[in-house]
Parts: structure tokens; C-alpha cells; sequence
């Protein structure tokens, strides 16, 4: 079968990566199978349940739905990334906290786009169905919805109030 | 092990923490946790299954040539030459991982393995298949009729399944009201997020498994009697899964997997997509009941019902030996009288089995919502009616070890504002926006039994506690923590789990039917006990004196004290140990229940039908919590799972091929955040001699049926068949 | 996965971009690819060259006409870009009502839309909106040459933009509604984020009480989105009221033939066509009165 490789440039978690795949390979793919990133789930494969969200140039996209050739030049970073020098991100630790897991199969998703939009948030206070909205392509069949929202709620006014503060 | 037993061991932990965030909560939010598509051996292959592409008949022509000569194609197997029997993959049948008799679209008839995933897959494409087609049936009406195609041998219609006690023609002769009604449920995935998947390697003619299952000990049991290999030579490992809402057992996946591995000489790790998922695991089966309520209307008393139902089993049903497909209302009341009548019907349509609390919501919806047509017929507020009727003995004669329903129903109905909220259904509708509120009630086994636990005190000040269990998400690693740590006295961080790996850790039984705590936990518990008697006691012989006691890794007699590190280097070795089997036994005529009453509100939208849940209050008694956040959690997914079942979820069966027409997130609707209110969580304090009771299914139990209710509260229009989606709703509410 | 090889390039012109699907029998524009990669792991697609064009610049840009009288987005913006720009909630809302209800924000990330525009789903939210707002699309061509032409015409079928081979959609002029006019967005989903089933796009231009013009778009109803030309006639000129807005909705249900999907059927849809049209005229009529 012929394939198409070609090499790509990209940095991953903060380091400057060169890494020869398929033009068929999807971002997901070459993450956990290249770069031996597993945080990144894939539960559907089709853009559907968040699993395999990953910041993209700092927006959470669906890396299942993104072919690893389109990352030339791009940041990604992934749940593996979140944490500095073994130090849990604010919110790692807040979904820890709060039992904002259950399987802990959707988690790296649901911390991804949280960042994402915690990121976007430029000091304001979302209300809570902003939250939702913001997580709403991030499925969890163990049900931690409710928990989710109050650890990016949290998060959310901590570095509101430490903006504030500043 | 009788009661007072365990009522010391309450006692010693006391000084438990009831609550404690998860122990492996780091790996889990840092992406370390490693599941099964996570691992990674050298050399490994990737596999891929070819699945029928007909309901029902025989393949008669498997052609692997083409798929062979792709390079990098390893090994193939094939239903044609494989005879392995899936020992755990029907309950009554012989069933094949891989059949040339295939009974439903969608089954395994060959797997492929490759040196790369996209290999596998192309491969698989490759293969040729000639079929020989027979008549299938795809629904329980076809299914029963006078010369219907057989799914099997003996017939598609088993023999009723009866549970009947009292004397329900008595009951109805004496009834002054008579209640009847239709109700259905849907098919129903456990859709847990991660898509299954199977490692295996061989050394030798040892297997190690990798497997994704809810009990490592009884997947070893499988893959060790599929295979015919000794229980000494197969180890299994699940170490991360990601959900798993019913199962047990090995499973033709893994199996396959092992085989593959076996033939290719190298690993193979195995992988479902998410649509082999929806297609080609179990389910829960869909219902179609004929209910009848006897009541005596003078003094508001349920005093029977009878129950006709006939449920889709599919084409194989895996796990429910000696078990109805509709049960457990029976013990909801106090009831006179109650026959039910249960029909599984075969039909070439997939597999059934145990999904998250499997009779319980069929069960609870049809007899919740007949209670409640009950209460409307009689003009009474539904709270009243089942504070009224609450269940003291169960069967009208057996002992509840504790029951908490009355509890469940005032402290839930208090927090929800029932009483201020409440108000008979409208007569007319008018205004876009309808609001409701419904409530229901539920219970569900709290079953005791075989647990066995190994507890060492290292020198290190490390607690090793080894115990069987997976922790599929439910949290159970900490709560074994918490309890041997409470006894022991010392912080839950400093307990290490060993866990989920057959070589390593004690037999336990399975992480279904809620019965870890109630299996597992008594074991830890006891050896904890133990290893802390054995503690003082090695160190009263240092100390002297007779009162000593633990605090902060330290023993001591009042006067001098001894750090438990340096007891043990003391004596030379790395760690003292204790272990304890349990099987904890109920007396005769007893019966151990967790309870719930949940009350749910809901908004309909009078134009479109649109249902959104605004408001949901689960009140629940399930004993001692041995960790407060966790079985919150636990209640509050249950809850979510059973809003799915209430208003979007469906597997649905193409009727012309027997398919399954929605296998995708994208049209099999699984709740997502937008669709979740807060869900308040209350337990009881109703105590249990035995102490925790299951907490993770009885809270799916009663959703369905609040959900329902509170729509026939908000429109006047009650519907009784699940999902409720918004053109039923709409229909009603315009006839 | 996608199982089909193909080749891969990422041009840096519009011209070279357009020079290469002209070469090339089975050749696709990956944009964002959130419609289009799904497509391609169904591996039923015949697609042999991906043309990626992110790399190409000045495509993504949102901006007011120097006339003042249109928002002109570029192809390449993404829904999220579009969703949150200040200067389309100010000028445009309508098409930032409509970016922040397409699927959920991992897609809107990433999908665009001239992405979403070309792929003309007859239920495409955006296909709804832009041909209620009358808009054009300025499509470039491999001999570097531009041609306009309007939603209407560009919309022509089921996947069937006017959209010639070689030929690459490269931005979105908007009429920039005047004063009084008020707009709504209204789409029917059986979950949050679902594809849409119905989708209804709404422009009413008012003075005094009275309709100057009307835009009613739907999709999902049809093998295109349609205009339901004879509901707006009826608004037209006149001072309207709440039965004119009823029996506006009334004739789009009229005008709709959409088709049952597994689980909904065609019946409900079309109900739910009227619903939606008559909460979109209400609400439009509404805020066109709060300016």
C-alpha cells in the first residue's frame, strides 16, 4: 500500500519536535504512537466526545479531527504539559480536589478545554452556563458533570482574584 | 463472621476520614494513568476484527489470501477453522469468539493482527466473506410469532421466569381500584468512554492479559477455561479502565487477542472502534410490560401487582443465570400480593447483559409510574401516597437488615421544596414554558460475601494493602485505603495500593452488582485489625504493659513509645503482614437493600416537547459512606446516566437488516454538560449492622420514572414508554 | 482512520492553491477539516490530494468596509474567531448568534467558515444565515481573477456550491443590516450540539411598526436552504401583527419538505419549521424595536 510520509516541525509540551508521518495520521495518533504522549484518549474518533482534546496555539481542539501534517509550525500542548516540574496546574489540582473524575478516561479532555476557556476568560467570572457550553464537547459518561463545573469555577475566581490583587 | 464482629471493627475506625479525595487521583488528572491502549511492549502488533454483515446464517467462504499478502499482516484467524467457545458469552448457549453461525449483524468472524493499526484495517477490508443467508427476526412482535425464524433451537420465546408471593387474585377481588397500563423501555449501552481493547503476550505458555474488564480474577478464570490453559499459567492486569457499567468475566475480544498473539508469535494489542462498541457488547434489554395495581382507595393502601412483560434479549445473554429480567419493585411496598410473569424473547439483534443496576430502572419506571397514575386517580399528593405504603418487611415476611426509605423520602423531599413546589398537574396547557416535579422511589441489593485482602506494615511507614479490586472509576482503591488506614491510624497517604494484577493481588469477586465495599471491605478490614493486633503485640514485648495503643506510626504504653519502623527493622525484616478472608453471611429470611427516592424537575417546552431536567434532589441510604465525596460522585453519575435513559438514549435496530442503525456518540445521545442541573446528593444516617451498602446502582434506579412523572406533573399528559423524546411528548400533549 | 493515501500540500498563494486543484481530478481544500476529516474516515471518498490552505495569508481577517456598509469575513476565520469578534457582535449579531450554536467549542475552534459555507449542508447554520442576510461570496480564481456571487445562487443543491473546479471561496461579504432592522437564529437539535434539524435565519428590516423586508431562511428542509419567498411577500409593507407573523410561519411549514431521520420523523420537523419561524418573526420584531 503506498503511503505519503512527510516530516513535520511542531513543538509539543514546550519542546521543539521533528517527527516523519503519514499524511493519513491524525494528531492523536502521532502523539501517543510517536511521542509516546498517551494523555490524550481517542473514545470516538469522530469529534464527538472530547476524549482527545489537546491546545492547539492555546485553543482546545479535537486532535482526532486534525491531521498531524497540519501541526508545521504550531504549539501543542497536552494534558502531559499542564503540569510544570511535577507541580499539578491550578486546575489539575481543583479537579483532584473536587472529584471532578470518576474512570478518569474523559479527564485529560475536560482539564484541556477547561484551560482553554479559563485561558480566554481575561479576568471575568463566568457564570455557570458559560462553563457548560464552554465543556459541552467534552462527554463523561461516569456523570462528573456537576463536579467539573465547580472546579473550573473555582479556578476561575482564583485567578480572577489574583489578577485583581496584581 | 457474625455482626458483632464487624461492630468492633466499627468501632475501630471511628477514626476513619470520611472523605479524602482519590488516591490515585495525580496519575488520573496528570495523564500518566495508564489504560489499556496506553501500554505499550516492544515488538507489539495491532489487531482488528471482521464482523458479519447478515443477522442470521453461516459463513460459508472465508478468502484471506488478499488480506494475507498485504505486508505487514501477521496472523489471521478465522470462525472457519476456530472452534474456542466463549465460556462466559451466553448463559444458556454455546457460543463461539468467533461463530460460523452467526446470529446477530455485527459478530466476530475473523481477527487480523499487523505491524500497524491502519494495516490491520486494511486487511480486514480485504477479507472476503460468502455468506449463506437465513430468515432473521429484529423485534420481540416478529420474534413471537407462530413460525417465526428460530434464533435457536428450542424456540425464541424462553419459558416465563415467575416471582410471585401472596395472593394476587385475592388482592384484586378485594381492590376497590384497578389501575392498568402499557409500558416500554429502550435498549440501553453502557457507552462507557473507553472503546475496548485487549493486550496479550505469551512467554512460553504463559499468557499475560492486559485487559479492560471490571475483575481481573475472573477474566484470568476465563481466558483460562476458553483457552484450556492451566489458572497458573494466565495472568491478567487492568491497572486503569475506563468505565465499565456492567460486565465480568473475559471476553471474546480478549480471547481473539490471545489467540492472535499465540499464532503471530509476538504482542497484539487488540482494539473496538466505538461503533464495534455499541454493536458488539452487551446491552441492557429493551421491555414492553402490561401492568395491573390493585389498591384499596379507602385507606390509599397498594395492595398488588401483576406484571406481564416481554423483554428483547437479543441473540445471547451473557451473566443472568437464575435472574429475571424485571425484579426488585417487589420489595419497593408493602405489598399483599405480587406476580410477575417475565418472557425473554430471543431476537437477531445483539447481546444483553448487565448494564448499571440491569432489571432496576425497566422495573422501577413501569410499577414507579403506575404508583404515581395511582396517586393522580385518587387525588392524592404522591408523597403521601408512598409514605403511606413504605416497605417494612420485604415479601411481607423478611427481615430488612436496615431501611432508611422513609428518611430517603422526607430529608429528599425537604431539600427539593416538594411540599411548596408540588401541585396537581394542569388541566389546560397554556404558556410556552411547563414546569413539573416527580418523584420516585427504588431500592437495590446490598449484597455481602467472599472478599480476601493481604495487609504489610513496611518498615518504611508505607501500608501495602493488597486487594483484588479494578476501580473502573468508582473509587474503590481509596476506600480500601481509608479503611485499612482508619484502623491502623495513620494517614490515607501513606497506604499503597496493590491491585488489578492477578500475580499480585488476592482473589475478589467482580466490581459489578455495587458489592466491593460490601465484599472487599470487610476483608481489609479484618486483616487491618489484625495486622494492628499484631503490631501491639510485638511491641508490648518490647514496651511492656497492656494498654498500648497506635497513633501516628508510633506504639505507645503511656509511658514510652516505639515507631512502628523501628519495631519492624527491629526485628529484621521489611514488613510484618496479616491476611483475612471474609465471607460475610446474612442470617436466614433477611434482606440487606439500599434505598432512594429521588424528586426531579422539569421544564417542557408546550411547542416542541423539549424536555430539560431543571432541578434533581437524590436522596439515598446506603449505609455507612466510607468515603463521602466519592460515593457522591458515584450517585450524581448514576443520576446522569439515568437522564439519558429517561430522555435520549436508544439503541435502535434497523428493521430491514437488523443493524444497528445509531452505533455513534452522534446519534446515540449520551448526556452532556448542558443537559445537567445541579444534582443534590443526600445519605442518610440510617445505620447497617454490616455497615456500607452499594451506593453506585441504586441510584440509576428511580431516574426514569421521577423524570417521567415530573412531565406528566408539568403537562397533564402521561407517557409511558422510554426515551421520552419531544415529538411523543408533543403528540401527547396536542391529543 | 483514513485508510485512502493521498498527497499533501500547503500553498502559500490563492493562485497556487487554485493551479493545484485544477491539476487534479480528486483534489479537496482542507481548512479547518472538521467536515471534511470525518468524511474521510468513513474511507468512502475518493480524495487523493489534500490542499491545506492555513497557510496562505490574509484569509481570516473580520472587518468593516471602508463604505461602512458590509462585514467582510474572511474564508478562513474560524467559528470561534467569528463567535467572539467584538466587531461582528456589534454590526452582524445574527452571525455570531449562529457561529456559537454550530456544535461545541473544540469544533468552533478549529472549523471555518468558507469551510463551512462551501460544504452547503442543507441544514448548514451558516448556509441559513448567510442567504437571509443576502450575502456574497468573492471566489478566487487560478488566473488570480475574483468573481462575486451571491448566497443565492451559490447555494445550487445537496454538497453543491457554485464553486467551479480549480475555483477557491475566499471571503464573505455581509450587508451590514440598517438601523430598526432586528434579526433571530432558531434551530432545532434533539441534543446540544448536534447537527441541526431544522435551521432558521431570520432578517427583518422594520420602520414605524411597519416591514420594509423581510429574509426568512430555513434549512433542513430541502436539498439546498431555502428562501420561503411567499412568507416574506406577506410581511412585506405591511404594518405586522402577530397573526401575520403566524401565518408567515404557516406557509414556510407549507414550503418545507424535509425527510425523517432514525429517530424523528418528517411530520415533526415540519411542525417544528412554523414553531421556529414564528419565534424567530417574534423575536426579530422585538429587538427590532430595541435599537
Amino acid at each position: 500500500m503506498m503511503s505519503n510520509l512527510l516530516k513535520v516541525t511542531f513543538k509539543v509540551n514546550g519542546s521543539s519536535k521533528t517527527v516523519e508521518v503519514d499524511t493519513r495520521d491524525s494528531l492523536l495518533d502521532v502523539l501517543r504512537d510517536s511521542l509516546n504522549l498517551t494523555g490524550p484518549k481517542k473514545g470516538c474518533d469522530e469529534t464527538v466526545c472530547g476524549a482527545c482534546a489537546v491546545l492547539v496555539n492555546g485553543k482546545a481542539i479535537c486532535s482526532c479531527t486534525m491531521l498531524a501534517v497540519e501541526t508545521e509550525g504550531l504549539e501543542v500542548v497536552t494534558i502531559e504539559g499542564l503540569s510544570e516540574n511535577n507541580e499539578l496546574s491550578p486546575i489539575q489540582k481543583a479537579f483532584w480536589m473536587h472529584d471532578s473524575l470518576q474512570c478518569g478516561f474523559c479527564t485529560s479532555g475536560q482539564i484541556i478545554s477547561s484551560k482553554s476557556f479559563l485561558d480566554g476568560l481575561d479576568g471575568r467570572i463566568p457564570n455557570e452556563e458559560e462553563i457548560k457550553e464552554a465543556l459541552s464537547g467534552n462527554l463523561c459518561r461516569c456523570g462528573a458533570y456537576n463536579k467539573i463545573v465547580e472546579a473550573v469555577a473555582e479556578v476561575a475566581a482564583i485567578q480572577t482574584h489574583k489578577g485583581k490583587m496584581n | 463472621m457474625a455482626a458483632q464482629v464487624l461492630e468492633e471493627k466499627r468501632e475501630a475506625i471511628t477514626r476513619v476520614v470520611n472523605t479524602h479525595p482519590r488516591i490515585d487521583g495525580r496519575e488520573r488528572v496528570s495523564g500518566s494513568a495508564k489504560y489499556g491502549a496506553d501500554w505499550k511492549v516492544p515488538d507489539m502488533l495491532y489487531a482488528r476484527v471482521l464482523t458479519s454483515t447478515i443477522a442470521h446464517g453461516t459463513v460459508k467462504k472465508i478468502d484471506t489470501a488478499k488480506a494475507m499478502s498485504i505486508p505487514g499482516v501477521k496472523a489471521i484467524i478465522t470462525c472457519l477453522e476456530d472452534k474456542t467457545i466463549w465460556k462466559a458469552g451466553d448463559k444458556d448457549h454455546e457460543r463461539r469468539i468467533l461463530p460460523d453461525h452467526v446470529r446477530f449483524f455485527g459478530e466476530t468472524i475473523a481477527g487480523v493482527a499487523a505491524t500497524s493499526r491502519r494495516i490491520a484495517e486494511q486487511a480486514v477490508q480485504a477479507i472476503e466473506v460468502e455468506y449463506e443467508e437465513l430468515p432473521a427476526v429484529f423485534s420481540v412482535n416478529d420474534a413471537r410469532k407462530e413460525g417465526a425464524p428460530r434464533v435457536w433451537d428450542e424456540g425464541n420465546v424462553s419459558p416465563p421466569i415467575n416471582e410471585t408471593f401472596g395472593n394476587v387474585k385475592k388482592s384484586f377481588e378485594n381492590a376497590d381500584l384497578i389501575l392498568e397500563g402499557d409500558y416500554s423501555t429502550s435498549k440501553h449501552s453502557r457507552a462507557q468512554l473507553e472503546p475496548p481493547v485487549s493486550l496479550a503476550w505469551w512467554e512460553g505458555d504463559k499468557l499475560t492479559a492486559v485487559v479492560s474488564t471490571q475483575t481481573v480474577h475472573l477474566a484470568r478464570q476465563s481466558l483460562s477455561a476458553d483457552l484450556g490453559i492451566p489458572m497458573n499459567k494466565v495472568r491478567t492486569i487492568t491497572l486503569y479502565k475506563g468505565g465499565g457499567f456492567g460486565g465480568g468475566g473475559a471476553t471474546n475480544y480478549d480471547d481473539i487477542c490471545a489467540l492472535l498473539a499465540k499464532k503471530a508469535g509476538k504482542p497484539v494489542m487488540l482494539e473496538y472502534s466505538r461503533e464495534q462498541d455499541f454493536t458488539g457488547t452487551h446491552a441492557r434489554w429493551s421491555t414492553v410490560q402490561h401492568l395491573r395495581a390493585a389498591v384499596s382507595k379507602s385507606d390509599a393502601k397498594l395492595l398488588a401487582i401483576d406484571l406481564q412483560a416481554y423483554c428483547d434479549i437479543g441473540a445471547y445473554v451473557r451473566f443472568m443465570r437464575g435472574l429475571s429480567y424485571i425484579s426488585g419493585p417487589d420489595t419497593y411496598y408493602s405489598w399483599d400480593g405480587w406476580n410477575a410473569d417475565v418472557y425473554g424473547v430471543y431476537t437477531n439483534t445483539g447481546t444483553t447483559g448487565f448494564v448499571r443496576a440491569p432489571a432496576g430502572p425497566p422495573s422501577c419506571f413501569s410499577v414507579e409510574t403506575l404508583v404515581d397514575e395511582v396517586a393522580y386517580e385518587m387525588g392524592m399528593n404522591p408523597l403521601e401516597l408512598r409514605l403511606r405504603n413504605l416497605v417494612v418487611k420485604a415479601h411481607g415476611h423478611e427481615h430488612i437488615t436496615s431501611n432508611g426509605l422513609e428518611e430517603c423520602i422526607t430529608s429528599g423531599s425537604e431539600a427539593f421544596g416538594w411540599r411548596e413546589k408540588w401541585r396537581p398537574p394542569p388541566k389546560k396547557i397554556s404558556g410556552r414554558k411547563l414546569v413539573g416535579v416527580g418523584m420516585a422511589i427504588a431500592n437495590w441489593h446490598a449484597l455481602l460475601g467472599r472478599g480476601e485482602a493481604w495487609v504489610r506494615m513496611t518498615r518504611d511507614d508505607i501500608l501495602e494493602v493488597y486487594a483484588g479490586v479494578v476501580d473502573i472509576g468508582t473509587g474503590a482503591k481509596t476506600q480500601m485505603a481509608m479503611i485499612a488506614a482508619g484502623v491502623l491510624g495513620i494517614p490515607v497517604e501513606r497506604v499503597r495500593m496493590i491491585y488489578g494484577d492477578t500475580s499480585v493481588s488476592p482473589f475478589a469477586m467482580a466490581e459489578v452488582g455495587s458489592m466491593t465495599t460490601g465484599f472487599v471491605g470487610p476483608a481489609v478490614r479484618e486483616a487491618a485489625t489484625k495486622l494492628r493486633t499484631k503490631l501491639i503485640s510485638l511491641a508490648s514485648s518490647k514496651l511492656g504493659g497492656t494498654n498500648l495503643t497506635i497513633e501516628d506510626l508510633t506504639i505507645t504504653n503511656g509511658r514510652n513509645a516505639l515507631k512502628i519502623s523501628d519495631l519492624i527493622s527491629g526485628l529484621g525484616v521489611d514488613y510484618v503482614e496479616e491476611k483475612a478472608q471474609t465471607d460475610v453471611k446474612l442470617p436466614e429470611h433477611t434482606d440487606r437493600l439500599s434505598f432512594a427516592a429521588h424528586f426531579a424537575e422539569v421544564e417542557v417546552d408546550s411547542k416542541t416537547g423539549q424536555v430539560s431536567v431543571t432541578n434533581y434532589v437524590a436522596a439515598q441510604d446506603s449505609g455507612e459512606i466510607v468515603n463521602l465525596l466519592t460515593a457522591e460522585s458515584q450517585v450524581q453519575g448514576s443520576v446522569i446516566m439515568g437522564i439519558g435513559m429517561a430522555l435520549s438514549e436508544n439503541l435502535l435496530i434497523d428493521q430491514n437488516y437488523g443493524s444497528v442503525a445509531n452505533p455513534s456518540f452522534l446519534n446515540y445521545r449520551l448526556p452532556n454538560h448542558t443537559a445537567i442541573p445541579k444534582i443534590q446528593v443526600i445519605f442518610t444516617d440510617v445505620k447497617d449492622p454490616y455497615g456500607p451498602k452499594s451506593v453506585g446502582e441504586t441510584g440509576i434506579v428511580p431516574v426514569p420514572a421521577a423524570i417521567g412523572n415530573a412531565i406528566f406533573n408539568a403537562t397533564g399528559r402521561r407517557l409511558r414508554k422510554l426515551p421520552f423524546m419531544p415529538e411523543e411528548i408533543l403528540k401527547a400533549m396536542e391529543s | 482512520m483514513i485508510l485512502k493515501p493521498f498527497e499533501y500540500s500547503s500553498p502559500h498563494s490563492l493562485q497556487e492553491a487554485c493551479k493545484i486543484l485544477e491539476r487534479h481530478d480528486d483534489a479537496k481544500i482542507l481548512a479547518g477539516g472538521q467536515s471534511l476529516l470525518p468524511i474521510m474516515k468513513l474511507n468512502l471518498t475518493e480524495i487523493t490530494h489534500l490542499v491545506d490552505i492555513k497557510k496562505i495569508p490574509n484569509l481570516s481577517s473580520i472587518e468593516v468596509s471602508n463604505d461602512q456598509k458590509s462585514l467582510i469575513v474572511g474564508a478562513l476565520a474560524t467559528h470561534a474567531d467569528v463567535e467572539r469578534s467584538d466587531i461582528v457582535k456589534k454590526v452582524l449579531p445574527l452571525l455570531a448568534e449562529t457561529e456559537s450554536s454550530i456544535g461545541h467549542p473544540l469544533v468552533r475552534n478549529r472549523g471555518t467558515i468558507g469551510g463551512s459555507i462551501s460544504h452547503c449542508d442543507p441544514s448548514g447554520d451558516l448556509c441559513v444565515t448567510s442567504l437571509a442576510l443576502d450575502a456574497s461570496m468573492t471566489i478566487a480564481r487560478s488566473d488570480n481573477s475574483r468573481r462575486v456571487v451571491s448566497a443565492k445562487d451559490f447555494f445550487q443543491g445537496t454538497f453543491t456550491t457554485a464553486l467551479k473546479k480549480g475555483e477557491i471561496l475566499e471571503k464573505i461579504s455581509f450587508p451590514i443590516p440598517p438601523r430598526g432592522t432586528g434579526c433571530a437564529f432558531e434551530k432545532l437539535t434533539l441534543g446540544h450540539g448536534d447537527f441541526p434539524l431544522i435551521v432558521v435565519s431570520v432578517v427583518l428590516r422594520m420602520e414605524n411598526a411597519k416591514c420594509v423586508s423581510a429574509a426568512i431562511a430555513i434549512g433542513g428542509v430541502s436539498d439546498r436552504v431555502i428562501r420561503v419567498t411567499r412568507a416574506e411577500d406577506l410581511l412585506k409593507g405591511k404594518v405586522v401583527h402577530a397573526e401575520d407573523l403566524e401565518r408567515a410561519a404557516t406557509i414556510a411549514e407549507e414550503e418545507s419538505k424535509p425527510e425523517a431521520d432514525i429517530d424523528v420523523s418528517a411530520e415533526y420537523k415540519k411542525k417544528m419549521v412554523k414553531v421556529f419561524v414564528q419565534r424567530a418573526l417574534e423575536k426579530a420584531v422585538e429587538r427590532s424595536n430595541e435599537v
